[in-house]
Formats: C-alpha cells, structure tokens, sequence
C-alpha cells in the first residue's frame, strides 16, 4: 500500500499563524495546499516532512480580487476556480487555456495555482518507484550524490513540471511572498532558479500568498497563448509547453514579446534570444521560424522523460511555432489530438 | 407470451449492486480481528540472495510474525505447473515455476522475499521497510537474443541456458512453396511488453476456522476451483475444507488466472498458521511488478505468394519472452504460432518458436494471450505483399480467405489445447464487406485522402481480419434448480470480472424454463456453491460455461415436463412452460406453477421411486471437442499529424461473427472495451525495461492507459456464423476487440504518411507498441537515409 | 450518528477524533491524522463503495465530491474533509430508486467489472449539476481523470448524455432500440 508517513498536521486559520508555525518548526515543517503533488510525492517516499501545514483554511490566501487593473489570484484558489474565473477567462484566456490544461478534472478541483507554481520538479531516474531508486542508489534530488541523467554533472536535471507557470511568466505575473518577518513582491520569473533540487528562489518559510497579474497583459493589450503537448487528454505532465505574450504597436509590429517554455528546463526557460529577434518585428511565417529555431536551441533537453532528446527538440520547435503564430492570429500549424482549447 | 429474452439485450442482472457501492469485492472483506499482509520485494532484477534480517522488524510494535522462505518449513516449494506443454513432436520445456518466498536467489524485480504480518496495512508496511534483503546483484537476462548467447548470464542456474522452450509445428513444405513463388517478402516484427492494468489490483483475504476445520479464500482469480483445489493439496486439507470465494472482481484480463501467484498460495497458509484472518491488497506499483505481463516476441519472418497475392506458405522463427519463470506452460507462444494462420488458406506452414527466460515479471496470458502477435506478423505480411504485387489490402485478404465451403477447415497443427487446430465454421467474405462498406473504403480512397490531402492533411484508412481460437475445453458445469419458491437457481464454478455472467447464463437458463428473468438467479465464483471447473479465460465463459447453463436448464425441463404430465394428465408434447408455469397448449386454466410443481417433486412423504431423483434440479457439463473458431474484420481511418507524429482515429469500425449472440448489450460492451485495449496496446502503453531489468514506468502517470478522450466512438457490424461444436451456436467474444488492433493501427498510420509527398514512401511499421516519438525515429530514419 | 470507530488497533501516530459528514450523516471516527479520505471511508465509516485504485491520484477510482466538487480522496486528508459535505456512491440512490445517472447507465451497459463505476457517477453527477446540457467533448473532458479498462468509455458517455436528458425531463427512459441492440446515435459532438 502506498501510504503516507506519520507527521504532524496543522491547519491554521490565519496567515500570520501559519507564517509563524514555519518558522518555528525548522526543516521538518512543508506547507500543503491542494495535496496534489505533496501527497504523492510523500506515498512515494518522494519528500518528507514531520509537521506539515495546511494553507486551505486561511480564506485570504483563496480570493480571487479584480478590480479592473491588476489581477490578483489567490494562491490557495484552485485550478478549476482559476480557469472558470471570470476575470481570468474574460482578461487573460492564455491563462484560462494553460491551466485547464493541466492534469484531471478532480485533480484541478484540488491542486491549487500556488501550488503548481511550486510543483516539484520532475524526472525519469527520480520519479521512479522507491525500490528502484535505492537499487540503483538514490540520485542527488534524494539522498544521494550523482545525476543519473548525467552522471558526471555537478548539477540535478530534473524539469519543471508546471503548466501554470510559463504562462504566468509569459504574461508578467509578479507573486506575493510572505514570511513571519515580512512580504515581499517579486516577478514570477525570479521566483525560479535553474536547479532541479532547490528550484526555487524561497525561503522555506515563507508562503506564496497570491499572484498579481498587470493589467498591461490582459487580453485587449496583449496576445497571449498556450501550447502543451502531451500523449493523452488529460492526466499527463507536458512533454512541453510554449506560452507566448506579445505586445504589438499601431503598426502591428512586435513591440515586446515574451517566449517562455515549459518541461525543457530545470525552470521556465524565457527564450531572450527569441524575444530580442522579435522586437520591432512583424510576427510573419519567416519571423516565427526563426524564433522557433532559437527556442530550440535554448532547450536542452535531456532524455529525462520517456521521450528521446531529439524528438523533444523538434517539438519544442513546433510548439513554440505554433504557440507564436496563434498569438500573431496565424494557423498553428500543428495538428495535435488534443490540443486544449 | 413471455417475452423472449435469449438473444435480447437485456439489462445485466449485477447492475444494481455495482452502481450503488454495495457489490463486494476482495478489498471490501473486513473480518474480526484481521491482519494485514505487507510484502518486501526484491529490488534487483537479478541476485544471489544471502540473508533476510527482519529483527528490527520484528521487534515493532503491531507486528504479529514475519515470514520468509526459511520460516515456511516444508511448506516452502514452487508453484503448480498450469498447463502441461502440448504433445508435439520434438517439443522441448523445461519447467520453472515461482516459489513462494525467494530463497537463495531473486529472478525479478518484484520478487516476494518476505512477508509481514502485522495489526494494520501501515505497521506491517512500516515493518518491511525496516527489513533488510542481502542480494548480491547479477547480471540480468533482459534482452531476448542476448539471453540466448553463448555465456549469457542465467536465469535459472540448474539449466544450461535461458531456453524455456523449443517448438516447431509445420505443415507442407515450405521449401518448396518458396521455390515456385513469385514474391518473397520478409521481415523482423518486433511485439513489445504490456500490462493488463485491471484497475481492480490482486488481493487476498483468508480466515481459518479452527472449530469448523474450514478454510475460506477471497481472491481475485478468475479460476477459484483450480485455486482451491490446488490449496486443499498444498495445506494437506480434503477440498471440502477450503472454499474460495471469487466475488466482484475489478476485471481480470488473463492476470488474474496466473495460478499460483506467491501471495495466493502464501496468505492462506498464514490464516492456518497464525490463527486469525489474514488480508493481503496488492497496491499499484506492486501490480506493476507483481501481477503477470506479455507480449515480448521477436519474429523473423517470411511470406510466399504467387503472382495473384495467393498465399504459397509461411515460415516463421520466433523468439517468446516468458520472463523469470513459466507456470502457464506455452499457451502464449502457441497461440501465437496458430493464430497467425488467420483466416486464410495457408498449404504451407513453418514455424519454430524458443520461449526464453529473463530476469523480468512473469509472463502469462493477457487479453489476447499472443495471438496479437500471430495476427501481426501475418496482416503485416499480406500488407508488404500487396504493396509489391500493386494489390490493395482488401483485396489480397479477400483472395486468400478460406472459403465458406471448405470448413471444419483443418490446420495440422496443436493448438493450446492440446488438440488439432480446425476451424469450426467460418464465412470471411461478408465481413470484409460490410466493414469496407460502413468505413467507406472506395470514397475515403478517392475522395477523403486525395481532399484532405490537398488541404495539408494526412488521413490514412486500414483494414484486417483474424480470427480468434475461444471457447477452449475441457469442460465446465452448472446446476439449475427449481426452489419451490418458484425461484430459479443457478450455479457455476467459473468467476466473473464484469462480463455480464449472472445475466448471460440467466438468459440461457429463463428462455429454456419459461420463466422471467427476475426468477433466476445465478452463482459464479464460489467453490461452496459448486465444485467442479476451470475457469473464466481463453473466452470461454459464455461458450462452456453458458452450454453448461443450457443443457443442465434442459435436463430441468424434462422433468418438469415429464412431472407436469404426470399431474396435468397430458402428454409432454401438449404441454408449454411459459411465465413460471405449465401448461396444456390450448387448455385455459390447466396450468401448474414451477414452484409447485418443485414441492409436489421434493415430497415430504411418500417414497421416491427407483430411479428418479427429488426435486427439480440438474447438474450437467458442457465439454466441446475443441474451441471455437471466432473471427472479424476491424478498419479504421486515423490523422497523422506529420509535424508532431501524433495520431487521432478518426473512425473505428468492427465487423465480428461470435456465432450465436446471447446478449448483443454485454457483446458490444465486451468487443468496444477490447478495441479501447487494442488501442492503448498500440500507441499509449508499453512497458519499458531499462538494461538492468528494472521497469521504468511503473505507475498511472507513465504507463499511458487510454482515457475517455482518447478513445473514439467504434462502429460495430455483425455476422452470424453460428458453431456447430455447441448446442447454442455461440463463439468467444471476450478477446476479439483487442486483437488487430495493432496491424490495423500500424497499417492505418503507413497509409497516411506514404504517398503524402512527405519522402515516406518507404515508410514500413513492423513493431507495436507505437509512439510518436517512436514514428519520429522511424521516420526520421528514412528521411535521413533518404538524403544521403 | 454511529458510535466512534477506532481505525488503528496499535498505538501510532497523532490521532483525531473527527465528524464527517457523509451523504447526509454523521459519522464520528478516530483516525491517525496522516490517514486520508478514501481509507477512512472505508475502513471508518464502512462505506466500501469509493475504491482503492492507485492512491496516487492517477486513475479516479476513489473519486468523491466535497461540496459537490469530484476530487480523489486517496489525496484529500480525513482530517481536512471534516466540516464539509462528503458524497459517496452509496448516497446517489434515492430510498430504492436509483439515480438517474445509475439508471442510464444500467439501461446502456455502461459499468463492466465495475470498479471504476463509482467514482465515474460522482464525477458524472458534478458534471450534471454544473452542466445539465453537456456534449460528447465535454462528458469525455469531465471524465478523462476516471481510467476505465473495462468498457472504452463510449457507453459511459451515452449514459452520462443520457441521464442528462432525464435530469432535465426530456426523457424517461431510453427508447427500447437503444438497449434493444441497434447503436446509439452518437451524442452530438
């Protein structure tokens, strides 16, 4: 039976509560929201925690808050709230699109936004069952010290798994992060660090609270769109994902373009190279190949999912193609099964 | 009129417990004062196992007793045997099968080495990871052919090498057939592992009662008579001691009847042993491991046509993976080895098979059960056939069908069950049509692919047949009763795992009796209720165990008729059984219920004359002389995305003849869910080894079953050949759906991605399963061949 | 309301005592606190109904509704479901009639070994109460987190479709071709 471990359970009703049982429970203390990745990843004997804390009974961390300029997403609203917000479907569709893209129906009932933006990072050698990770020894994500991916890096490989989060990036989101001792406000891109273990620029106790997104990126200024391409219609962790936001002037010129790719990287990986090519430029079949080809070429990614390497850069090319072309109003392109919506 | 309810759809008798919760299966037993069994499984595909310590273990709180293979005693040994290898001339098999606990070696990963038992599932889970297993690693047997190499590492060391088996069957001469042919096409086909993936995992609940000297089993098998009669050998007890309950069971698929699984011979032995009730429930990774697999084959194989695409012969050599030990014989491979010859006239036959050994789980039959294999390598082959002679595909299988006159058609070969293979009855040709006509053969070619193409997209249509060895002997049997209630009982001794059973067999039995269905209930599963069978497998449930339903039902009828002439003064030929009564045809008002008449046949004085016995009841059993020979047509028409390699179906439609229909309601459940299987077998699971034997995808998330938007809506036609092997006509139809499946994929896929201008045109699909990462190697492959 | 039931026998970690309510009643259970939904169902409350199928939220097998929500209780805490509405398979009949959703599905075949079939209903019953019109896209959507191995899902679909109609008094029943053997019309896509 695959079961959690024992630990303690806290579920506060108040922010500054719980801010205060992380810091002072020590390493042993995780938050959970939606349970959708901690719990399995516990059953796996994936992570570990003596005390862990529930952000679901703390009403302020859920709110969805429009108020016509900046958006502000709880980070304890759930996925399904999130992509039949309202404001969300109506302002940001790109992001209603990536997040209805993610896993399951029941699955999005219970993961929350935050929580995806926090999804641990994945990987073939890591997410294995527990007897074949100790038979093999545990790879440096665990207990152990090697990168079975490459076994002579200093550096885990393991890919970010979240769908949520290079759209976000895309569009500019910026997230709330508070702490017994403070908040702070930083874009969502510095929140990621290029490391499959410590993936995140956090302290481990302070909380994702809320994600803010400007209002410059919703929809009657901004383009934006989702790509992800996955084996089945639901359940399955992108292959890869390509979220676009473009900015275009009177002349339909890309005034600024925001490229940032999904599961190609220990983070979500911005293609600058692609961006700096697009500015200034019209968003045409020859543009978007070129930029297409950067992406590529910014990826590495590593044969660290059931997909051979070079497969998954052709995708990331076609996917970051089709996701440009649909935010300069082109054809994609491409015709996966199951694209989603 | 009583309404006819043989043939009908009706509604299944088993609904309304399965849809509010309260059906009972395995993990649903809860007995007072259970323990619960948690089991420490070898890590290593392949080592030298030198020791279990389990003080720490032990020593835990909650933790009853913990048993390895020293601890077993003399109860420690290897599984049965399940079927003997067929009398074939020259066949080799050596015997292998699984021990309850590992002992001095493990041949898998996944292996049993240990067992807890402690108060709760977590404290004996928490228990076993405190046990440590000494296993020096080895070098694992994972590759097919390099398992057969000189100095190969072996699986089993008292052997000389990893060969399980050795098989040749042949029929004509081959040679010869070769030598007048106009075309020779051959190739490797390559069939690669997959799990059964019930979602209902393994589990068994077993209590001793000391003061009865009884014991119970509850355990998802699909065989609970060969399941007690086994333990009752094993334990030392006389069968009537142990009664195995087989209830609801999440679906079984073939794993499910792998006798004896460790756990199923090891649980029962605990509840003796310990005195107290014993619960085992196999969680998802361990099914993963744990729960028996197929399909590795690797075949070499050729085809031999004339100028006309008429089939001169086949040979084929193949090499069957059966995994770290084989208790289920060679049924696998066999079928494999005669299931090929599908439909067609084939004079000549050569095929030799080795059945290997590895360091991986074990394999068994799954849905199927190799002839997918078989289906693949031929529909493959007539494929490359008619692309060398310029024949389109339907018209080089309809040249080589057996015709409708040439049957019982014989084989000369062995099947499975160990007799000749011969066709019972067939009628190819208005299948293929039918299928051709509802996919729209001619208009997809001329219009649809030509259209879409020009609009960018690549459709590509396919279309196979096969045909499908079921209802296999030996036998099985059933008792019908009369209750003076007016109730009609029935009892079997196969299990059920959602086929439709307790209404099939009810249907049978209410249409022979005149009584409405609500009136019948039936029985599967529960060696208490009867004592003789075999299993629900090598669909067969509906041929044997229905025929058996059937005629025990017409041994009641005639005493029911004879007893009702007797009181009704008329002769049986007047009389009719219709709503739970008899009656004189023609005569209102003379008519006696069933249930009095069941009390005036069970009387409670008077003497029972010489030869007759009391009550209204029958035992009979059903045995064919062979199984009957299923078969069908399956076409699809599919979009291949040639920038992603991923595919849609567009449409999937399926011709079948299973003989008699009993219900069409339960059939066309039974053919459209083997069709969702067929499809995840061909392009969403495959079971991936890494070198070290370890499998890589272990769980829901990386095994891709197929969800509901993956599986389109299937179009099912019908033909009707009944079998004149049974009384009742009928035909398998458990496995058919998921059978060619994977040649129809492969060829549907082939036709959209050639002739599309994409440089593809040498584009050949010999392998199942598929992905789109695994079409962008073979493509990729041909476009750089192509370029260079 | 039940007695409280003890789930644990041996001594272990922290331990709640905790009221759920469970289609429409109280069940007072004690629990360890790392213990979830599904396992507490079961083993708490006796309601067998809600299965086990991967415990890792894969496959739906478990799936409940929380406030009317379907979510996979093999990932939902007891501890945290208490103080909300918890619906289980055993809860959809009314007294002896069952559920339009049960009915359709008994009436087309849908359910095979079964096992899946609850936590199909719950998360048809949220899609009904959510969408009482749905197409064939957006029935397969709401159930593409439930794995069936049984039936290829098409059967579930019409029933699902099916019930809706009755759900929304258009339909008794379905017509007798349609379990009468003929195929279906396909639901609108």
């Amino acid at each position: 039976m695959l079961r959690l471990p024992p630990f303690d359970f806290r579920a506060p009703r108040r922010l500054a509560e719980a801010a205060a049982i992380l810091a002072g429970e020590g390493d042993g203390a995780r938050v959970v929201a939606g349970g959708t990745d901690l719990w399995p990843n516990m059953k796996r004997r994936h992570q570990h925690a003596t005390t862990v804390v529930s952000l679901m009974g703390i009403p302020e961390l859920a709110a969805v808050d429009d108020g016509g300029g900046e958006l502000r997403l709880g980070a304890t609203a759930t996925l399904a709230q999130v992509a039949a917000s309202d404001a969300v479907r109506r302002r940001y569709p790109a992001l209603a699109c990536a997040v209805r893209s993610i896993s399951s129906p029941p699955l999005r009932n219970m993961g929350t936004l935050g929580g995806n933006l926090c999804l641990d990072t994945r990987c073939t050698y890591y997410n294995q069952t527990e007897p074949w990770r100790r038979a093999i020894d545990f790879c440096m994500k665990e207990a152990g010290t090697v990168c079975w991916v490459a076994p002579s890096s200093p550096r885990c490989w393991a890919h970010a798994a979240s769908d949520a989060a290079p759209m976000l990036c895309a569009l500019g989101a910026r997230v709330l992060l508070r702490a017994h001792d403070g908040e702070r406000v930083v874009p969502l891109e510095e929140l990621y660090r290029d490391d499959g273990i410590d993936y995140l620029n956090k302290r481990r106790e302070e909380i994702l609270c809320a994600v803010l997104l400007p209002a410059e990126a919703a929809v009657e200024h901004c383009a934006g769109s989702f790509w992800k391409l996955r084996r089945r219609g639901a359940i399955d962790f992108a292959v890869v994902s390509a979220a676009a936001a473009a900015w275009f002037d009177a002349g339909g010129a890309v005034e600024r373009l925001r490229l940032v790719l999904g599961a190609v990287a220990s983070r979500p990986l911005r293609v600058v190279a692609a961006e700096e090519l697009l500015a200034g430029r019209r968003l045409d079949e020859e543009a978007v190949a070129e930029a297409a080809r950067l992406a590529r070429k910014a990826a590495t990614p590593m044969d660290n999912t059931d997909f051979q390497a070079q497969w998954r850069g052709l995708m990331v090319e076609r996917y970051a193609a089709a996701a440009l072309r649909q935010a300069a109003g082109l054809e994609p392109g491409i015709r996966p099964p199951h694209h989603p919506l | 009129m009583a309404r006819r309810v043989f043939g009908e759809p009706v509604r299944r008798r088993e609904d309304p417990r399965l849809l509010t919760g309260r059906a009972l299966f395995v993990d649903d037993v809860e007995l007072p004062g259970m323990l619960h069994v948690a089991f420490v499984r070898s890590s290593f595909a392949h080592g030298r196992l030198n020791g279990v310590d389990a003080a720490a273990a032990r020593a835990r709180p909650g933790v009853v007793a913990v048993i390895t293979a020293e601890d077993l005693g003399s109860y420690w040994q290897a599984g049965p045997l399940l079927v003997p290898p067929p009398p074939i001339e020259g066949i080799v098999f050596h015997q292998r099968t699984q021990v309850i606990l590992a002992r001095d070696k493990v041949r898998h990963a996944g292996e049993p080495i240990a067992a807890v038992v402690a108060e709760s599932r977590y404290l004996a889970e928490d228990a076993a990871a405190e046990i440590y297993a000494d296993v020096d690693p080895l070098e694992p047997v994972v590759d097919l052919e390099r398992a057969l190499a000189p100095g190969a590492p072996r699986v089993h060391d008292d052997l000389g090498s990893n060969l399980a088996a050795h098989v040749r069957q042949s029929k004509g001469d081959y040679a010869a057939a070769r030598r007048r042919a106009r075309r020779v096409v051959g190739r490797r086909f390559t069939y690669d592992h997959g799990a059964a993936a019930a979602m209902e995992n393994r589990g068994i609940v077993a209590r001793w009662d000391g003061r009865e000297e009884q014991l119970t089993v509850w355990d998802t098998t699909q065989a609970p008579i060969p399941i007690r009669n086994g333990l009752a050998r094993m334990l030392g007890l006389a069968e009537s001691q142990v009664r195995v309950i087989a209830p609801f069971i999440g679906g079984g698929f073939g794993p499910k009847i792998m006798m004896f699984y460790p756990e199923e011979m090891l649980l029962p032995w605990l509840a003796r042993h310990l005195g107290r009730p014993v619960k085992w429930i196999e969680d998802r990774a361990e099914n993963f491991f744990a729960t028996s697999q197929e399909r590795s084959q690797i075949h070499d194989a050729e085809l031999a046509v004339d100028g006309e695409g008429r089939i001169l012969g086949v040979r084929d050599r193949f090499l069957h993976d059966s995994g770290a030990y084989d208790p289920y014989g060679l049924t696998v491979p066999i079928n494999s080895q005669c299931t090929l010859l599908g439909p067609y006239r084939v004079p000549n036959y050569d095929s030799e098979f080795k059945a290997v050994f590895t360091n991986k789980t074990i394999v068994t039959p799954y849905r199927g059960a190799g002839r997918q294999h078989g289906v693949f390598v031929m529909e493959r082959l007539l494929d490359l056939a008619a692309r060398e002679l310029g024949l389109d595909p339907v018209e080089i299988r309809r040249r080589n069908y057996i015709p409708p006159e040439d049957f019982p058609h014989h084989h000369g070969l062995i099947y499975q069950d160990f007799s000749e293979l011969v066709y019972d009855s067939g009628n190819y040709e208005p299948a293929l049509d039918q299928a051709v006509e509802m996919i729209g053969w001619r208009r997809f070619k001329e219009e649809e692919q030509p259209r879409a193409r020009r609009d960018g997209r690549q459709l590509g249509i396919g279309v196979v047949s096969y045909v499908e060895g079921t209802g296999i002997g030996p036998y099985e049997g059933a008792r019908v009763t009369v209750e003076t209630s007016g109730t009609v009982s029935v009892t079997t001794g196969v299990g059920t795992q959602g086929q439709g059973h307790f209404t099939s067999f009810a249907q049978v039995v209410a249409e022979q009796l005149g009584v409405d269905l609500d009136r019948v209930r039936v029985v599967t599963g529960d060696t208490g209720e009867f004592h003789w069978g075999t299993g629900t497998f090598a669909s067969r449930g509906a041929v044997v165990a229905g025929n058996a339903c059937h005629a025990a039902a017409a041994a009641v009828r005639d005493k029911i008729l004879k007893l009702a002439s007797e009181l009704l003064e008329a002769s049986a030929e007047d009389l009719e059984l219709a709503e739970g009564e008899v009656r004189v045809r023609g005569v209102p008002g003379s008519a006696i219920t069933l249930g009095e008449l069941a009390a005036k046949a069970n009387p409670l004085r008077g003497a029972v004359r010489p030869g007759t016995e009391p009550g209204l009841e029958a035992t009979t059993y059903f045995g064919p002389a062979r199984g009957a020979t299923a078969s069908g047509v399956h076409a699809m028409i599919v979009e291949v995305d040639p920038e992603t390699l991923m595919v849609k179906i567009l449409r999937y439609v399926v011709v079948h003849d299973c003989g008699t229909v009993i219900n069409p309601l339960i059939l066309e459940g039974q053919i459209v869910g083997g069709v969702a299987q067929g499809i995840g077998n061909a392009f969403y699971e495959q079971l991936v080894y890494d070198g070290e034997g370890q499998l890589l995808n272990a769980s829901f998330m990386d095994y891709l079953l197929p969800t509901a938007s993956d599986v389109p809506p299937v179009e099912t036609g019908h033909v009707v050949t009944p079998s004149p092997l049974n009384p009742l006509g009928i035909k398998g139809a458990g496995e058919a759906g998921a059978i060619p499946t994977g040649p129809l994929f492969a060829q549907a896929v082939e036709d959209a991605l050639r002739g599309a201008g994409l440089g593809l045109e040498q584009l050949e699909i010999l392998e199942i399963p598929l992905s789109p990462n695994r079409l962008f190697e073979l493509t990729e492959a041909l476009r750089q061949g192509g370029g260079s | 309301m039940s007695e409280p039931r003890n789930v644990e026998p041996a001594a272990e970690a922290s331990r709640v005592t905790a009221t759920l309510r469970v289609n429409g009643e109280d069940h007072t259970v004690v629990f360890p606190v790392h213990h979830t939904l599904l396992e507490v169902l079961r083993e708490g409350c006796g309601l067998t109904g809600t299965k086990h199928g991967c415990e890792l939220g894969e496959c739906g097998a478990c799936a409940v509704l929380l406030d009317g929500r379907p979510v996979l209780s093999c990932l939902v805490l007891a501890a945290e479901a208490a103080g909300h509405e918890v619906e289980t398979v055993e809860g959809l009949q009314e007294g002896n009639r069952l559920h339009p959703l049960q009915a359709a599905f008994a009436d087309l075949g849908a359910a095979q070994c079964g096992y899946c079939t609850p936590g199909i209903l719950m998360t048809a019953k949220a899609l009904l109460a959510q969408n009482p019109e749905p197409t064939a896209e957006e029935i397969e959507e709401a159930l593409a987190g439930n794995l069936c191995r049984c039936t290829g899902y098409r059967k579930i679909v019409q029933a699902v479709a099916w019930a809706a109609a009755i759900l929304r008094g258009e339909e008794e029943r379905p017509p007798e071709e349609a379990f009468l053997g003929s195929p279906l019309p396909e639901v609108r896509r």
